[in-house]
C-alpha cells in the first residue's frame, strides 16, 4: 500500500478531474448541436443589422440551428445557416430576421414551407427573405410618435396654460352653461306647438298609407310587365349575336378547317383508334397491357422497387472506414503499424478489425564491458554480449465498440490478447484521447497504453502519447502519423477513376 | 546622462538574457523529454506534488472566487434588473479567466517556489554537479518530470476550480441572494460554450508550463548559498505571476 | 609512465578574473595524485575541468588520449562513466535515503536487478565502515558520515578515476585519516587513479604519489612527496611549511 499511494493519489485525482470535465462538457453541451451533422443552407437579406454568428435559427420558436456564416456578396448579406438534418424546410420558405428581448439578440426565424415544394438540399437558397421590421427603425417611428404627441401636448398646454388660458376655458364653461339653459327654455316654451307639429306629422304618413293600400296590385302589374319586357330584349340581343359570330367564322381560317369534311373524318378515327388502344390496354390484351394490368406484375414490381430501397437505405447507414497510421517509437527507436477497417452499422456502435506489425520481434544485442583483475596486478577489460531474439508477428485486433456522447466505450481482442479502451472525443470530434488496457497475462503488468490524435484534415492526423507504461523495460513515448478513409471518400476516389469497360 | 543610458542598457541586456536563458531551458527540456530513459516514479511524484497536493488552497481560492463573483455582479445586474445574468457571468469567467489564473497564482505561489527551493538547493550544495558527474542530465532528472507536471497538472486543477467557482456562485446566487434557481442555471446553459471551458483549460497548461519553467530556471541558476535560495525563490514567484498574467493576456486576445 | 588525464595550455576567466593562466598538467594513471595550493585559488576550477563541468576558455583537456573539450554533454556523459567525485560536503540527494543515494548511479546505468543492486550497496557502504546505516536519510548524518556516503556512491560503479574535493576539509583529525585511509584503499583494492584536491599538508604528504602545486593558475612545481618537500622554490617552501610571511599575501 505504501509503495502505491502515491499512484493512487494521483490516480483517484485525476480521475476525479475528467469525470467533473466530462460532467461540464456533457452540460454545456447539452442542447446545443455539434456542427459535424448539421446541413448548411444559404440566404440573401438586404440587412442584417445586429446578426451574428452562431444566433440561434428557429422554425415555429424551436430551435433547429444556427448561424454559421455572414458575408457581403453584391451588396447584399450572405447568410449561411446550419440546421439539424431531421428539419426538413421547403422550397417556398421564408426566412425572417427578428428581434428578441429588451437588449435585441437577433435570430433567424424560418417557416418551414408547404409540402407541395420540393425539399431544399444542402446548400440551396432560400429564396424569399425579409430583413423584417428592424427595432432601431421600429424605434425610430416610437420616437417620432412620441414627439408628435409632445408637439400637441405642447400646444395644448400653450393654448390653455398659464392664467389667460386658464379664464378663457371657465369663460368657455360658464357660456357653455348659460346656452343649455337658453336651450331648455325654448324646449319648454315651444313644448305645445312642437307637439302639434308632430301630431301633424303622424297624420299626413296615415294618409299617405291608405293610398298605397289600394293601389298595390296595380303596382305590382306595372312591375311584372317590364320584368317580361327585359327577359325578351335580352333573348333578342342573344339571337343577334349567334348570328354575328357565323358570318364571322364562316370567312376565318379556322372556320375552314372545322367545315372540311375530309380533316374531320381523319380527327374522327384517330381519335376513335386511340380509344380502342386504350381499352385494350384496359382489357389487358397486348403485352404493355398485360404488364400494366395484371395486379401480381404490379404487386412484384412494388416489392422489388421495395427491397432496393431498403438495401439502399441501408447501405447508405453502413459506414465503413479504413484507417491506416505508424508510431516511431522513441526509447527504442522501431515503428509500430496498423491497419484498421471500422464498420458503423449505426451511428453510434462500430465493428473493428486491425492488423499490427509490431517490431517486438527483432532481435535485441546488448554488451556490456566488466573489468577484473588477478591478484592486485593489472586491470583486464573484457566484453559481454548478450543476443535476444523474442518471436516475430502481426497481431490483430477485433474489438466492439459504442459511444456515448463524447465517450466511446470498446473492447475485445486488442493485439492478439484480450483488451478494453475507452476514447474520449473532443472539439467536435478533432481531438481523441484514447486508452487502453490488454494482455492481463501474470507474467509482467498488463500492457497499458494512452495517448492523443488530432486531426489535422478530414483525412491526416498526428498521434502521440505512451505505450506500455505500466512496464518499466518496454515503456516508450511514441509519435506517428496516420491516415482515414470513410466510405465516402472512397466513393469519391472510385467515382473520379475510369472504370474499365467490361461486360 | 551616459550612466543612465548605460544602465537602461544593462537591465536591457539582462532582461533579453533572462528570456533567452528560459527559452533555452524550456527547448533542453523538450528534447530531453522524447529521449530515454523515462522515469516514470518522478514524474508521478512531481503529478503528486504539483497537482494533488495544491488541490485544498485551489478548491477554496475557486470556491470564494466564485462566491465574490456572484455578489459583486449581482448588486450591479440589479440595475438592470438582470439578476438573473450573475449564473452565467459567473460561469463565463470561471471558465475563461479566474479559474486558469486563480489556480496559476495559487499553484505558483505553492508549487512554483518550493520547485524554485528545492532546485537552488541542490544546485549550492552540488547535488546537480553530482547529477552530471554521474552521466544524468539535470535537466531531464529534475526539470522534465516538473514541467510536465506543471502543464498536465494545471488543467485539471482548473476544471476543478471552475466547477467549484460555479457551486459557489450557485449557493451565494441562489441560496442568499435569492436568485431563481432555473433560471440562474439555464443561462449558464444559454451563454457557456464547450469553447468557453477548453480554452481556458488551454491557458491553465500554458500557465502550468511558465510556472514549473520559471521554478526550475530560478533554481538552476541559483548562486550565493542559503541567501541565493531564497532570492531566487522570491524572483521565481514574481517572475511567474507577471508572466502568467502577460501570457493571460496574449492567449485571450488570440482566443477569444 | 602512463597519463590518464592530461591538461595543454589551458586557459580559464570569470569575468575579468582570471584563474587559470596556461596550466599544463600530466597526471599519471593507477596512483593518488593530489593537487595543493592556497583557497580560492582555482583547484576546485580545475577538477571541475577534468570532469567537463567547465569548459576552458581556451586549450585541451585529454582523458585516457581524448580531448574532451568539443564533445557534446551526450558524448561527454559516456566519458563521466569512467569517472568517480566526492565532493566538498558529499552533495548527497536529501529526498533519497543513504542506500537510495548509493544505489543511484547503479539504478541509473546498469540493468541490474533491485536485490543485486541492495547487494552491490551493502558491500560499498560496509567499505566505509557505514554498514547498516542505509535507512537513514542525509540530513541525519554528521559531515564525515555524508563524505563517507559520497565516496560510497562515487565508488559504486567501480570507476577507473576519482576524484576528491577537499575530502579532509572541516573533519576531526580522526575522521580526516579515516579518509585519507580510504583514498588510499581505493587506489589499491579498487585499482583507480585518484586525483585528489588539498590544502592539508600533512595528510597529503601521507597518502600521495604524486604532488602538484598549483598557484597564480599555473602547477609551478611536482613530483613525490619527497621531491615536494626537497623543492626550492619559496612559494612551494611557505606553503608546504604553513608561514604567514612569503611570497603568498593573504593580507
Amino acid at each position: 500500500m505504501g509503495r502505491y499511494s502515491l499512484e493512487v493519489k494521483v490516480g483517484i485525482f485525476v480521475f476525479i478531474s475528467l469525470l467533473v470535465l466530462a460532467y461540464m462538457t456533457t452540460q454545456v453541451t447539452r442542447g446545443k448541436f455539434v456542427s459535424g451533422d448539421m446541413y448548411p443552407l444559404v440566404i440573401y437579406f438586404d440587412n442584417v443589422t445586429g446578426l451574428k454568428k452562431n444566433a440561434p435559427v428557429e422554425i415555429a420558436g424551436i430551435e433547429v440551428g444556427l448561424v454559421k456564416d455572414i458575408g457581403l456578396e453584391n451588396g447584399r448579406a450572405r447568410v449561411v445557416l446550419a440546421l439539424r438534418p431531421d428539419v426538413k424546410v421547403h422550397a417556398d420558405a421564408v426566412a425572417k430576421i427578428r428581434t428578441r428581448g429588451v437588449l435585441g439578440d437577433k435570430f433567424v426565424e424560418i417557416t418551414s414551407g408547404s409540402a407541395s415544394y420540393p425539399l431544399l438540399k444542402e446548400k440551396e437558397v432560400i429564396a424569399r427573405s425579409d430583413s423584417g421590421a428592424d427595432l432601431g427603425e421600429l424605434m425610430q417611428k416610437v420616437g417620432s410618435i412620441a414627439d408628435d404627441i409632445g408637439r400637441i401636448t405642447r400646444s395644448v398646454s400653450n393654448v390653455l396654460g398659464g392664467p389667460e388660458g386658464e379664464q378663457d376655458l371657465r369663460l368657455l364653461i360658464t357660456n357653455l352653461k348659460e346656452m343649455s339653459i337658453e336651450l331648455d327654455k325654448m324646449v319648454q316654451s315651444n313644448l305645445q306647438s312642437v307637439n302639434k307639429i308632430v301630431a301633424n306629422l303622424r297624420e299626413f304618413s296615415e294618409d299617405i298609407k291608405d293610398i298605397s293600400g289600394g293601389n298595390k296590385k296595380e303596382i305590382n302589374r306595372i312591375v311584372r310587365n317590364f320584368d317580361v319586357a327585359i327577359l325578351e330584349l335580352k333573348e333578342s340581343m342573344l339571337k343577334m349575336n349567334e348570328l354575328l359570330e357565323k358570318a364571322n367564322n364562316g370567312q376565318g381560317p379556322l372556320a375552314k378547317l372545322v367545315s372540311d369534311k375530309e380533316m374531320g373524318e381523319g380527327l374522327k378515327q384517330t381519335i376513335s383508334s386511340l380509344k380502342t388502344v386504350a381499352k385494350n390496354i384496359e382489357e389487358g390484351k397486348g403485352t404493355l397491357g398485360k404488364l400494366i394490368n395484371e395486379d401480381t406484375t404490379a404487386k412484384n414490381l412494388d416489392k422489388t422497387l421495395e427491397g432496393l430501397n431498403k438495401y439502399l437505405s441501408k447501405q447508405d447507414k453502413f459506414k465503413t472506414s479504413i484507417d491506416v497510421h505508424s508510431e516511431y517509437l522513441t526509447d527504442t527507436g522501431d515503428t509500430k503499424s496498423y491497419v484498421t477497417l471500422q464498420i458503423k452499422p449505426s451511428v453510434d456502435k462500430f465493428f473493428s478489425l486491425s492488423i499490427i506489425d509490431d517490431p517486438k520481434g527483432e532481435t535485441k544485442e546488448t554488451s556490456t564491458y566488466r573489468r577484473y583483475r588477478t591478484d592486485k596486478g593489472a586491470w583486464h577489460t573484457y566484453k559481454e554480449e548478450e543476443k535476444e531474439t523474442k518471436e516475430d508477428g502481426l497481431k490483430f485486433s477485433l474489438q466492439i465498440g459504442k459511444r456515448f456522447h463524447d465517450f466511446v466505450v470498446r473492447g475485445g481482442i486488442i493485439e492478439s490478447s484480450g483488451g478494453v479502451g475507452l476514447d474520449y472525443y473532443l472539439w467536435d470530434d478533432r481531438v481523441k484521447l484514447f486508452f487502453e488496457a490488454f494482455d492481463f497475462d501474470d507474467e509482467d503488468p498488463a500492457h497499458l497504453k494512452a495517448g492523443g490524435n488530432i486531426y489535422l484534415l478530414r483525412n491526416v492526423y498526428l498521434t502521440a502519447g505512451m505505450d506500455d507504461f505500466a512496464d518499466s523495460e518496454d515503456r516508450s513515448f511514441f509519435v506517428g502519423g496516420g491516415l482515414f478513409f470513410t466510405d465516402e471518400d472512397i466513393k469519391y476516389i472510385l467515382g473520379s477513376t475510369p472504370l474499365p469497360k467490361g461486360q | 546622462m551616459f550612466k543612465l543610458f548605460a544602465w537602461l542598457g544593462n537591465i536591457c541586456l539582462s532582461l533579453l538574457q533572462e528570456m533567452g536563458k528560459l527559452l533555452l531551458l524550456f527547448l533542453e527540456a523538450i528534447i530531453w523529454l522524447f529521449r530515454p530513459p523515462f522515469r516514470f516514479r518522478l514524474f508521478v511524484k512531481q503529478l503528486e506534488f504539483v497537482g494533488v497536493n495544491s488541490l485544498f488552497v485551489v478548491l477554496l481560492t475557486g470556491l470564494f472566487t466564485g462566491m465574490v463573483l456572484a455578489l459583486q455582479t449581482y448588486y450591479a445586474f440589479r440595475l438592470f434588473s438582470a439578476e438573473s445574468l450573475v449564473g452565467a457571468t459567473v460561469a463565463l469567467s470561471m471558465t475563461r479567466e479566474l479559474g486558469p489564473v486563480i489556480t496559476a497564482l495559487m499553484v505558483t505561489g505553492r508549487a512554483g517556489s518550493a520547485i524554485a527551493a528545492e532546485i537552488g538547493t541542490m544546485r549550492v550544495t552540488e547535488q546537480i554537479d553530482a547529477l552530471t558527474v554521474m552521466a544524468i542530465s539535470p535537466v531531464q532528472y529534475l526539470v522534465v518530470p516538473r514541467i510536465l507536471a506543471g502543464v498536465i497538472m494545471l488543467p485539471l486543477l482548473t476544471i476543478l476550480s471552475d466547477f467549484v467557482g460555479i457551486v459557489g456562485g450557485y449557493l451565494v446566487g441562489v441560496k442568499i441572494l435569492g436568485i431563481n434557481s432555473g433560471l440562474f442555471i439555464n443561462k449558464i446553459y444559454e451563454h457557456v460554450d464547450v469553447d468557453d471551458l477548453y480554452n481556458g483549460l488551454i491557458k491553465a497548461a500554458f500557465f502550468g508550463l511558465i510556472l514549473t519553467l520559471v521554478g526550475c530556471y530560478k533554481g538552476f541558476y541559483t548562486r550565493g548559498g542559503a541567501e541565493g535560495v531564497g532570492k531566487s525563490t522570491t524572483q521565481s514567484v514574481v517572475l511567474a505571476s507577471v508572466l502568467i498574467l502577460m501570457f493571460d493576456y496574449v492567449l485571450t486576445a488570440l482566443m477569444f | 609512465m602512463e597519463h590518464i588525464i592530461s591538461l595543454r595550455d589551458v586557459y580559464k576567466s570569470f569575468g575579468s578574473q582570471q584563474v587559470l593562466k596556461g596550466l599544463n598538467l600530466d597526471l599519471p594513471k593507477d596512483k593518488v595524485n593530489v593537487i595543493i595550493g592556497k583557497s580560492g585559488g582555482g583547484k576546485s576550477v580545475l577538477l571541475k575541468h577534468i570532469i567537463g563541468l567547465l569548459k576552458p576558455d581556451k586549450g585541451q583537456v585529454l582523458v585516457a588520449g581524448e580531448d574532451i573539450v568539443p564533445l557534446s554533454e551526450r558524448e561527454l556523459a559516456n566519458i563521466r562513466r569512467k569517472f568517480g567525485m566526492l565532493f566538498q560536503e558529499g552533495a548527497l540527494f536529501d529526498s533519497l535515503t543513504v542506500e537510495e543515494n548509493v544505489a543511484f548511479p547503479l539504478r541509473e546505468h546498469t540493468k541490474k536487478s533491485w536485490a543485486e543492486i541492495k547487494e552491490i550497496v551493502e558491500q560499498k557502504l560496509a567499505q566505509v565502515g557505514l554498514k547498516g546505516m542505509g535507512y537513514k536519510m542525509p540530513a541525519e548524518l554528521s559531515g564525515g558520515m555524508r563524505k563517507r556516503v559520497g565516496l560510497a556512491r562515487a565508488l559504486a560503479l567501480d570507476p577507473e578515476i576519482v576524484l576528491f574535493d577537499e575530502p579532509t576539509s572541516g573533519l576531526d583529525p580522526v575522521m580526516s585519516a579515516a579518509i585519507n585511509h580510504l583514498i588510499v584503499r581505493t587506489k589499491e583494492e579498487f585499482g583507480a587513479t585518484c586525483i585528489v584536491i588539498s590544502h592539508d599538508i600533512k595528510a597529503t604528504m601521507e597518502t600521495a604519489d604524486h604532488i602538484f602545486m598549483l598557484y597564480e593558475g599555473k602547477i609551478i612545481a611536482s613530483g613525490t612527496p619527497e621531491e615536494i618537500q626537497a623543492c626550492e622554490d619559496p612559494v612551494v617552501r611557505q606553503f608546504i611549511l604553513g608561514r604567514a610571511d612569503g611570497p603568498i599575501k593573504v593580507i
